[in-house]
């Protein structure tokens, strides 16, 4: 298994794949990196990459953002692959654990955008089906929700609140349980 | 593969969100969180907590039912009981998950909505604090046909409802210090019994009561012909054992009472066995394991002592070893070997002496030594390096160890 596995690791990191954005830019990347996106996973596997894979859904800036995302989290995904066969082996530990730390810092600082583009990259990593990044993105903007009364909210991502006087009243008083 | 293909062909037809309409503030700066696609709101909404969740339906019209139609909506235990009551009456879709607090005898009613919801994954913890008795699990419980897994703490598990079916599609099952009332021997076989597809059984200090005050337990069985993973700790021996268990693959099992030669022979399978052996000295028991030694899976072996009877410890085991040596295939399949907590007694070094001797194919051998060994780790370390190794490459670590593991047990171990 461990093997073969590094050994498809390998091929993969031989062959390229070319992105293009919606705004027709062309990014090169390795086959490991872009199947960190389900979706071009399974273009890859039906063969219909040549050419390169058009994203119209996803523009050249946020594809690049994307991009450097998926290079880095590809690298940590070999690593693993890598280290599982010799678990128990504490100087595997130490190396995973340095290189956990250091992906917790990369995203930490990969998520200082502005807002428009954290949804950006929300949408582009739910069309491109790439987990760790929706789980990254979405888990940034609940924490940013999180806690805050329904005026905080309005006011931070300029929702209207056009609901009547008497439904907000009604609301508030069936959910009184959750503004204790 | 099937839900990132339907979300793939879903998300494509969707229109690029900075083409598409967004609501704007009068001052137009847009609201992005409005705009997103319900997909992606609600995988927002199920990283919150659900005051927040609920809170949202206060936003704006559109947010108004939002929480009440976002899927995959969790119970957990920190959510007051009013949250409870009205996420059970006002939310619109089922719910797969929840993890209930014992709050005002409302857990039958919340057990029965659950139900209806389709509960698959229900952890309930009662209160013991204050209470003279356990608090009674209800009945409500076993009409849950749709579980698969279930987690019962602190509770008194009543006997089980004739119109019971069993749990068919229960594949974990957790008890934490839950007591079976009268005939529980019977009605703790039978719920297990009557869950053919547990795969992974985790019983932690369960307790039974007793018919008479002897606490002489009516032998039972444990049968779980699809268990794979088995997690026993007991104070006492309840009079069980285990059926064969042709699937098992890892068991944990710390047992105080005298069952452990009914316990280990069903567990001939597992490749990974980790053991607490107390109240004597590990060869003392060897006799028991020997079955065990000689299975022709057993790839990871870890064993802790919990040294409670210091006289034995020094004791000479020359003559089990000289009977258990003889046996073939001892320790054939063994990778991995780990004592816990050694003091470096005779029995011990023998025991592994033996161990070394007998594993060909052994790669890593480590021993945790404790503050209060006789031994230094030099010295531990030396003497195990001396020994004759039938796996050359058999890698040799000694630690000292660390009382780390204690916490996850519980503060009632401690006297």
């Amino acid at each position: 298994m461990a093997s073969a596995g590094s050994g498809d690791e390998k091929a993969a990191a031989a062959a390229m794949i070319t992105l293009i954005s919606s705004d027709n830019e062309k990014f090169e990347v390795t086959e490991a990196t872009a199947t960190l996106s389900q979706t071009i996973r399974h273009m890859i596997e039906d063969g219909c990459t040549d050419g390169g894979v058009p994203l119209p859904n996803v523009t050249s800036k946020i594809l690049a953002r994307v991009i450097e995302y998926c290079k880095k989290h590809a690298t940590a995904a070999a690593g693993e692959e890598g280290s599982s066969s010799s678990f128990s082996d504490a100087a595997f530990l130490e190396v995973d654990r340095a290189f956990l730390e250091e992906l917790e810092e990369f995203d930490d600082a990969f998520l200082e955008v502005d807002r428009a583009t954290l949804f950006d990259l929300i949408l582009a990593a739910n069309y491109l089906d790439i987990k760790g990044l929706l789980n990254l993105t979405c888990q940034k903007v609940a924490d940013s929700v999180k806690g805050k009364t329904p005026e905080q909210i309005r006011e931070m991502y300029n929702i209207v609140n056009d609901l009547t006087p008497e439904e907000e009243a009604e609301i508030r008083r069936e959910t009184q349980w959750a503004f204790e | 593969m099937l839900p990132s293909l339907g979300m793939q062909g879903h998300s494509s037809k969707r229109p690029r969100n900075t083409s598409s309409p967004s609501p704007a503030t009068p001052d137009g700066a847009t609201d992005h969180l409005s705009s997103l696609p319900d997909e992606m709101a609600e995988e927002i909404l199920r990283r919150l907590p659900l005051d927040d969740v609920v809170r949202t339906s206060c936003l704006a019209k559109p947010w108004r039912f939002r929480w009440a139609n976002c899927r995959g909506l969790e119970l957990i235990a920190k959510d007051p009981p009013a949250a409870v009551d009205f996420v059970l009456t006002r939310y619109a879709c089922g719910v797969s998950h929840a993890h209930l607090e014992e709050s005002l005898g409302k857990i039958d009613g919340w057990i029965r909505a659950l139900d209806a919801k389709g509960i698959r994954c229900l952890a309930v913890c009662f209160n013991p604090e204050g209470a003279l008795r356990l608090p009674l699990v209800p009945a409500s419980l076993f009409s849950c046909s749709d579980l698969t897994s279930l987690l019962l703490k602190h509770c008194d598990i009543p006997a089980l409802p004739p119109a019971f079916d069993g749990f068919p599609g229960l594949l974990e099952l957790e008890l934490e210090y839950v007591n079976f009332g009268e005939d529980g021997e019977r009605t703790f076989e039978a719920l297990i019994a009557k869950s053919p597809s547990l795969a992974c059984l985790s019983i932690l200090f369960p307790s039974i009561s007793s018919d008479d005050d002897e606490e002489n337990y009516r032998e039972w069985k444990i049968r779980a012909p699809n268990l794979k993973i088995l997690r026993m700790s007991a104070w006492e021996d309840y009079g069980w054992s285990v059926d064969d268990l042709p699937l098992i693959e890892e068991a944990c099992v710390q047992l105080e009472g005298p069952e452990l030669p009914r316990i280990l022979p069903g567990l001939a399978n597992v490749w990974n066995l980790s053991v607490e052996i107390t109240d004597d000295t590990i060869l003392r028991r060897l006799p028991y394991f020997i079955n065990f030694y000689n299975a022709p899976i057993l790839e990871d072996l870890h064993i802790t002592l919990l040294h409670e009877n210091e006289e034995t410890m020094e004791a000479n085991m020359k003559q089990v070893l000289n009977t258990v040596g003889t046996v073939e295939r001892l320790f054939s399949r063994l990778k991995y070997f780990c004592l816990d907590q050694s003091i470096g007694h005779t029995n011990e070094m023998q025991f592994m002496e033996l161990l070394m001797s007998k594993a060909t194919v052994l790669q890593q051998i480590e021993i945790s030594v404790r503050d209060d060994s006789s031994k230094s780790l030099e010295v531990a370390f030396d003497e195990l390096s001396q020994y004759k190794k039938a796996s050359p490459q058999a890698e040799v670590i000694v630690n000292r160890f660390v009382d780390c593991n204690m916490d996850q047990i519980g503060d009632d171990e401690e006297p």
